[in-house]
């Protein structure tokens, strides 16, 4: 699974890294009397409305998509680590705030607060991030403080503070270790499903703005033409789904491979 | 148990308060002032302090959000900017309509995704299991405002089998891709619960000596690993409820269904803050009241921490 996922995660991080050289035609390049073709020789997925070639599209929209989906999981990733040991560690009513904040974040459901941060901010890249950000960060939070209260109970963590090291020392030295494994799972489940996020938002109008090309948005301006030209909205949601197959598979098989309760089920078979 | 769901009602005020704060935070935070939303702008300062006045946004911060908040005892949402109706008027109107297509979708994530878990339970390891699986990962990373038009264009235009939007009078022709649609996160949630919990059930000692004792398999399965594996998945069903709200932001858009999260979309479209964020309020509360239904309900199902 994990080989399977990280093939097609790869495969679409080169795309994006190299999507000049492999794009076949300009993105952003209109040609009017090309408009609408079906998928032939020259226009591989076809052309949408106002002729831009729909593979190139899908090309250069892979980096926009990579990056929302990356930067958004690591903000929400240093925020959710930020408060998660903050919260773990120093408990008492520090824990309770805290625990109190991510109760309430997570309890938007989370493509209607992205939409509402989106709509007060006004739409654009710097919006999806924060969007995403803002719901994304309370689970790590969740998750890192549930790692923390175990980690702080340790004997070694008992043993370091006899000895005088700093909780800022503990908590880099001792606490931290603990988590690497859990975020690193959940960080790439969120990177898929950030990017249907991003994909989402782009759609209902609130992400990156035209001509930028992007995988929801494409998926919006071809739903009009479904009727004539399907390809303009079928092709870019399809390269979503591969994405974040991709990202769920690799995130999957690499919780099976940190989980020690799931390998304990497994010896005992 | 009387005790614990006071407790968990008690526990729900400050959250519904935090939420009100947020919503109110987002208003605060949009730019330029909802004045110009209302009066668009091309407008001249004089009107614009008139507009300000009249709404109460030259009050101070704390002030407004005291209004804010008894407004919102009062269940009063506002005045959309365009039309001018009440916001909470047009939620209830249009919230039933969401409420039909979240149980259909419900209805068919239940009857599709816990046969497609156990099925892959039972045949752990083998080529189904593989193909359930792989269904079900397909289900969570597709996105849903593609599969619904994969599903009109499959359906709709190419065998013109089903009609393409609208809830017509409410016939089932109507409402079964919609339903698909909204269900289909909600499948492969609920067939990879169900897979994990079976599983988990059916290491179980008791199982074993089922067998042991010579009962048929399916026997095994059906009155003895089911019905214990279910009672987690149930009360995931009705967390799975936030899911629904979120797609159907997206599926009413696509299928024209009249409600709430289409309602949504039209204020996103028009800019209509008051639309938007009393959507986005309402659907946190019914989010939050659902998961206070289902921990209660989840208490009471499972005897062994009802006592």
């Amino acid at each position: 699974m994990i080989l399977f996922g990280g093939s097609i995660v790869i495969i679409f991080v080169v795309i994006a890294v190299f999507c000049p050289l492999l794009s076949p035609y300009d993105p952003y390049q209109v040609n009017l009397y090309d408009r609408l073709q079906s998928p032939c020789k020259a226009h591989l997925c076809g052309t949408d409305n106002i002729g831009r070639d729909v593979l190139s599209r899908i090309i250069y929209g892979t980096r926009v998509s990579l990056i929302i989906g990356v930067v958004a999981t690591l903000i929400s990733m240093i925020f959710g680590l930020f408060f998660g040991v903050i919260s773990g560690y120093f408990g008492g009513y520090v824990d309770k705030m805290i625990l109190c904040l991510i109760d309430i974040m997570l309890a938007f459901p989370g493509l209607l607060l992205a939409i509402g941060v989106a709509v007060a901010i006004g739409p654009g890249l710097l919006t999806l991030f924060m969007a995403l950000s803002v719901v994304g960060w309370a689970g790590f939070a969740r998750m890192v403080r549930g790692v923390v209260m175990a980690a702080k109970e340790q004997v070694y963590v008992e043993a370091a503070r006899a000895i005088g090291v700093s909780d800022i020392g503990i908590i880099i030295k001792h606490i931290l270790p603990n988590c690497v494994s859990m975020v690193i799972v959940l960080a790439t489940l969120k990177v898929g499903s950030f990017i249907l996020g991003e994909a989402a938002l782009s759609f209902l109008g609130l992400g990156a703005q035209p001509p930028t090309p992007t995988w929801g948005s494409m998926v919006s301006t071809g739903f009009a033409f479904l009727h004539s030209a399907p390809w303009i909205s079928i092709i870019p949601g399809l390269a979503i789904a591969v994405v974040v197959i991709g990202f769920n598979l690799l995130g999957d098989g690499l919780r099976d491979v940190f989980d020690p309760k799931l390998e304990a089920n497994e010896s005992r078979r | 148990m009387l005790y614990y769901i006071i407790k968990r009602i008690l526990l729900t005020i400050p959250v519904l308060l935090g939420i009100a704060t947020i919503t109110f935070i987002l208003l605060f935070l949009v730019p330029g002032d909802a004045t110009l939303c209302v009066v668009g702008e091309r407008v001249d300062k004089v009107t614009m302090e008139l507009i300000r006045k009249e709404r109460g946004m030259d009050k101070p911060i704390m002030e407004r959000y005291i209004n804010y908040l008894s407004r919102l005892a009062c269940l009063d949402l506002g005045r959309s900017y365009s039309t001018g109706a009440r916001v909470s008027k047009a939620i209830c109107e249009r919230f039933p309509n969401t409420l039909r297509l979240a149980v259909a979708a419900m209805f068919v994530a239940i009857i599709i995704g816990i046969p497609l878990g156990i099925l892959s339970a039972v045949m752990r390891g083998k080529f189904v299991d593989y193909i359930c699986m792989f269904l079900a990962v397909f289900g969570v990373s597709t996105p849903v405002f593609w599969f619904g038009l994969l599903l009109i264009c499959v359906f709709s235009i190419y065998l013109g089998w089903l009609p393409a939007s609208g809830m017509g009078n409410g016939d089932i022709q109507h409402l079964v891709m919609p339903a698909l649609t909204l269900g289909l996160h909600s499948v492969a949630f609920i067939a990879r619960v169900t897979r994990s919990s079976m599983l988990e059930v059916m290491g179980e000692d008791y199982i074993r000596t089922a067998r042991a004792k010579g009962v048929p398999e399916y026997i095994v399965i059906l009155r003895h690993a089911m019905k214990n594996a279910l009672i987690p998945v149930i009360t995931l069903i009705g967390l799975d409820f936030g899911s629904y709200l979120n797609g159907s932001v997206l599926t009413e858009t696509i299928f024209g269904w009249p409600g709430l999260g289409r309602y949504a979309v039209e204020g996103i479209m028009k800019r209509d803050i008051p639309i938007v964020m009393g959507t986005v309020l309402f659907s946190a509360a019914v989010f939050v009241m659902v998961n206070l239904v289902v921990d209660i309900l989840y208490r009471f199902l499972n005897p062994r921490i009802r006592v």
